[in-house]
């Protein structure tokens, strides 16, 4: 595996302050003596994360990374970081932030700090929970070389997207999306060209299990391949930063070759939301990348834009959660593993979301009308029982729990869910995370403090600040999987990937919803049982973006169909097959369409073939 | 059937648990595990001060596995809306599963957890669905594939005495509940309504709520009153839904909601607004809510000041001076809505005019 700088640094301070000085020149400054001056301070460049968080999940709709003070109800370790005043005097201080909480006032306070000194205003309480810019007062700013820092207050989540520091008494800085999304690519130089980041014969994009064996699958068939992922792990839903088990089996296929890949990162079954996170194994399956000289590895980075060149995809450009560097990922063959089927939408794929009506597809398990239904959002969390009691506090700002309602769990299992269409889940990802906080802590508290001591002992060990999403947009490739393919066992000449998992469609509980309708955070489901069945490879592809394919749960298929497919050992199988399928495309200078049509029977010998047993 | 025949002698012989006393309130025809139809007649028992206070029955009814039967002898009480309360079994007769083993204490407790579960999957599954791995729908509450029917079958009854469990489910929220809420409201009365209202008991609240009319509203607000503060927080949500129109026109209405207000949690604070925003408000009132701006999210901070708009004419310089306030507020968006509130009554409410220049001119030097 090669690793390209800077985006190896994981995990790791990062080397470069990456503040961006801006000299602003207005005619219109009337109380300036002179041009004035503008230090504009992304946050999650700060050098020293401390206890904050580097949060992407809302980069597409905010067009930035933002830090978290993800401290479970105990304030975070400071963020620093040292900036370059142009000049010494006195600066206005603006700061971009929210009250992710206001119910009706958050919880999510902090200050800013300059050389040790705390600015008076307490930020993260506003009442207001769109992302804006807070005026922050005057400093007087008294050396150039100047440490900033992010105090947390109390560990529940306060978040800073940006800092501004400006001479000019005058200037507001933009909340208006789009002249936001100017200003900030004005400031961090964005309009320039990326740096190249090579050229490859299969980019993936999205490094959970899907885009993993993906990756892994064709840089062993002798592809150069890009894996490009926007955390600092590979694993996505199983890794440790969403815990999520892996599901599905793989020893029914009907190509026992496939789940190979998906065998060797399996890191053994430690349940959902185990407390221990390191038996989802985030340290196996960097390894096994890493032993792949064929990968180049970019973690830490998100793919937010593509560039199309005679209706094919040429080039998808990722920027560094962290360092707001640009790359630019040149290739013949794209894989969409992001879940949310980000560059299949960028491209102009074809797709769907939500629930077809039963009338387009035919299926007796779809609802009478379409709608905009999704299978929600997981944030995992678990508590530990300690030797000695703790405390936690109230939490007026959370959902409100009673004797007559709370959930008596000491942790979370795939049951905390919230979505099911009351929230978007791309458009509305932080919503949805911050809605699960509220349920978690609203019931942790309630627990802790009106439960007669069951729970004096118990700590929270971990909440998942990521979010465990389970359904987005579907790309539409050459065949839509149905609930008839699946539940007639239809064994199509390219069927590939052997899928076992019921149809497995979540619903708010229903006491749940009595309690808090159109707040749901706690699911129900029905299992329809299903005999093992195969998933063509015509779904694997865009049926529309000519050198596009995908894997994962944005695959082609119906949303009750999604039920069955999108559990990760199954994603895991689809991302071997096209990894598969990638290599034969190369071989015959084809496109993914081509290898059905024309090279089928190769693909098929190809995932047929003995494999030497790989050692665990 | 012979084996039970044989048995059903030596019931007399068993000891019970005291028996209270009430008044049969009904009887409930049921089919037993044998095919026989039993009587089961349900008494209502009251307390030392002659309210109704539980449903109560006595059952003795046989549980089958392969023609092999025993006695399942039991007494079962509800609340008086059908929810069930306890049952209580004979001294010396537990329960046992099939070996004979008797129930521990984690059984006793799992099937306490089962019986209060209405939604269970018992209620859908015929007892031979319960050993059927075949079945499709397997279960609500587990997310699993192999040997999901199974695990939900272990969720849903006590291991090793499922017949015994399907049984008991099936008496507990069969029939029986069914026909209580309809007994009890046969019943109904001031003091029952009384009662209800002055219980612990949130069901009670709920049903209390349920069949006030304006009139009574308004003469047991005392009480209603005390659940707002007292009862479960979904119980005040529900007492202030129901808080009846002609009463949050009246100042003391009005009065006894914008109280509440302060004390409440964000979705009581959205329901009382959601009443308070239909009516003309009292000077009073308008007043007292302004008091709060500074505690509201910028969503409630919209609607109360979208309140003071549409009773502009009942506006005072109390009410007028923290919305002026609201213009130096750190948080942009609010300092926004007032001076969207204010401008559009600077007209009639000359005194704001000043306020506004000075608005301006700092905003302007900016």
């Amino acid at each position: 595996m090669k690793l390209l700088p800077p985006t190896v640094n994981v995990g790791h301070a990062y080397s470069i302050a990456y503040t961006i000085l801006l000299v602003l020149v207005s005619a219109t400054c009337v109380f300036s003596q002179s041009q004035p001056s503008l230090l504009f301070v992304e946050t999650e460049s700060f050098t020293e994360k401390g206890g904050w968080k580097i949060d992407q999940q809302s980069f597409d709709v905010m067009g930035s990374s933002y830090l978290l003070a993800h401290g479970m109800g105990r304030p975070v370790a400071d963020a620093t970081t040292t900036v370059q005043f142009p000049e010494t005097g006195a600066y206005h201080v603006w700061v971009r932030t929210k009250d992710w909480a206001p119910f009706p006032k958050g919880p999510g306070t902090f200050h800013v700090v300059l050389n040790n000194q705390e600015l008076p205003t307490e930020f993260g309480a506003s009442g207001s929970d769109e992302w804006r810019w807070y005026y922050g007062g005057e400093v007087a700013v008294e050396q150039t070389n100047t440490q900033l820092a992010l105090r947390d207050l109390t560990g529940f989540n306060g978040r800073c997207d940006a800092l501004l520091f400006t001479t000019d008494n005058s200037f507001t800085p933009p909340n208006e999306p789009q002249q936001l999304m100017g200003f900030r690519q004005a400031q961090l130089g964005l309009t320039e060209e990326p740096t190249d980041a090579g050229s490859y014969d299969l980019v993936v994009t999205g490094g959970g299990m899907a885009g993993t064996c993906a990756a892994i699958s064709g840089a062993r068939q002798g592809l150069k391949v890009a894996l490009i992922q926007n955390r600092p792990v590979l694993g996505g839903n199983n890794s440790s930063e969403v815990r999520v088990h892996l599901m599905g089996d793989i020893d029914k296929n009907y190509y026992p070759k496939l789940g190979r890949i998906v065998d060797e990162l399996d890191n053994g079954d430690p349940g959902n939301g185990n407390p221990d996170g390191d038996q989802y194994g985030d340290e196996r399956k960097l390894a096994v990348v890493e032993a792949e000289e064929n990968i180049s590895l970019f973690l830490n980075t998100h793919v937010d834009q593509v560039e199309m060149k005679d209706g094919k995809i040429s080039a998808v450009i990722g920027r560094n959660i962290a360092t707001n560097q640009e790359y630019r990922f040149s290739g013949e063959l794209f894989a969409d593993c992001t879940g949310d089927g980000t560059v299949g939408f960028l491209a102009g794929a074809d797709y769907r979301a939500g629930r077809e009506s039963r009338e387009e597809t035919g299926e007796p398990l779809a609802p009478e009308e379409a709608d905009n239904f999704t299978l929600g959002t997981s944030n995992l969390w678990a508590s530990v029982e300690k030797d000695t009691p703790s405390t936690f506090p109230e939490t007026p700002w959370a959902i409100q729990f009673s004797d007559e309602y709370h959930i008596d769990q000491h942790k979370a299992d795939w049951q905390w869910e919230t979505g099911f269409g009351n929230f978007n889940t791309i458009t509305e990802a932080e919503q949805i995370r911050d809605h699960n906080l509220r349920a978690i802590y609203g019931n942790w508290s309630y627990l802790k403090n009106h439960k007669d001591g069951k729970y004096d002992n118990h700590e929270l060990a971990w909440v998942a600040y990521i979010g465990g999403k389970r359904e987005s947009r579907r790309l539409l490739g050459d065949h839509i999987l149905t609930q008839m393919d699946i539940q007639d066992g239809e064994m199509y000449p390219d069927g590939l990937v052997t899928a076992t998992w019921t149809i497995d469609l979540h619903f708010p509980q229903p006491e749940n919803s009595k309690y808090f309708p159109g707040e749901e955070f706690f699911a129900a489901t029905k299992h329809i049982r299903v005999q093992p069945y195969t998933i063509p490879y015509r779904c694997l592809y865009s049926r529309n973006v000519p050198n596009l394919f995908m894997a994962g749960r944005d695959i082609s298929t119906t949303h009750v169909a999604f039920g069955s497919t999108r559990v990760m050992r199954t994603c895991g199988m689809m991302g071997e097959a096209v990894g598969y399928a990638a290599s034969v495309c190369r071989k015959y200078d084809a496109q993914p369409r081509e290898v059905y049509e024309q090279h089928l029977d190769e693909l098929v010998d190809l995932v047929s073939e003995d494999m030497i047993e790989v050692q665990k | 059937m012979k084996y039970v025949l044989f048995f059903l002698p030596l019931i007399a012989l068993l000891n019970h648990p005291e028996i209270p006393s009430g008044e049969k309130a009904f009887a409930v025809h049921i089919e037993d595990a044998v095919g026989d139809s039993v009587q089961i007649d349900v008494q209502l028992t009251y307390n030392e001060r002659q309210q109704p206070e539980y449903y109560f029955c006595h059952v003795e009814t046989p549980v089958c596995k392969e023609g092999l039967c025993h006695i399942l002898v039991v007494d079962l009480y509800w609340d008086l809306l059908g929810n069930f309360h306890k049952y209580e079994l004979p001294k010396n007769r537990p329960l046992t599963k099939f070996d004979h083993e008797e129930f521990t204490e984690a059984d006793y407790e799992k099937l306490d957890n089962i019986l209060a579960d209405k939604r269970s999957l018992l209620g859908e599954y015929a007892l031979e669905d319960l050993v059927d791995e075949s079945t499709e729908m397997v279960s609500q509450e587990v997310d699993a594939v192999t040997g999901a029917t199974m695990k939900a079958v272990e969720n849903t009854v006590v291991s090793g005495a499922v017949y015994s469990t399907h049984a008991l489910w099936h008496l507990v929220n069969g029939k029986i509940p069914q026909r209580i809420p309809t007994h009890t409201d046969s019943l109904w009365s001031d003091n029952m309504l009384r009662q209800f209202l002055a219980s612990d008991h949130y069901p009670y609240h709920y049903h209390a709520l349920d069949l006030l009319s304006t009139e009574k509203f308004a003469q047991h607000l005392p009480a209603i009153v005390r659940l707002m503060n007292e009862s479960s927080v979904f119980v005040s949500r529900y007492a202030i839904k129901k808080f009846p129109e002609a009463l949050s026109q009246d100042s003391v209405g009005q009065a006894t909601l914008i109280q509440q207000f302060s004390s409440s949690d964000f979705r009581t604070q959205e329901i009382i607004l959601n009443k308070l925003k239909i009516v003309p408000l009292h000077k009073s009132s308008l007043a007292q809510l302004m008091g709060q701006l500074d505690q509201l999210s910028e969503q409630q901070l919209e609607q109360v000041l979208a309140m003071l708009l549409a009773n502009s004419d009942n506006l005072t310089d109390a009410t007028l001076s923290p919305v002026v306030s609201l213009l130096d507020h750190a948080n942009p968006a609010y300092a926004k809505l007032a001076l969207q509130t204010l401008q559009p009554l600077a007209q009639q409410y000359q005194q704001l005019n000043s306020a506004l220049q000075n608005y301006e001119t700092t905003t302007s030097n900016r």
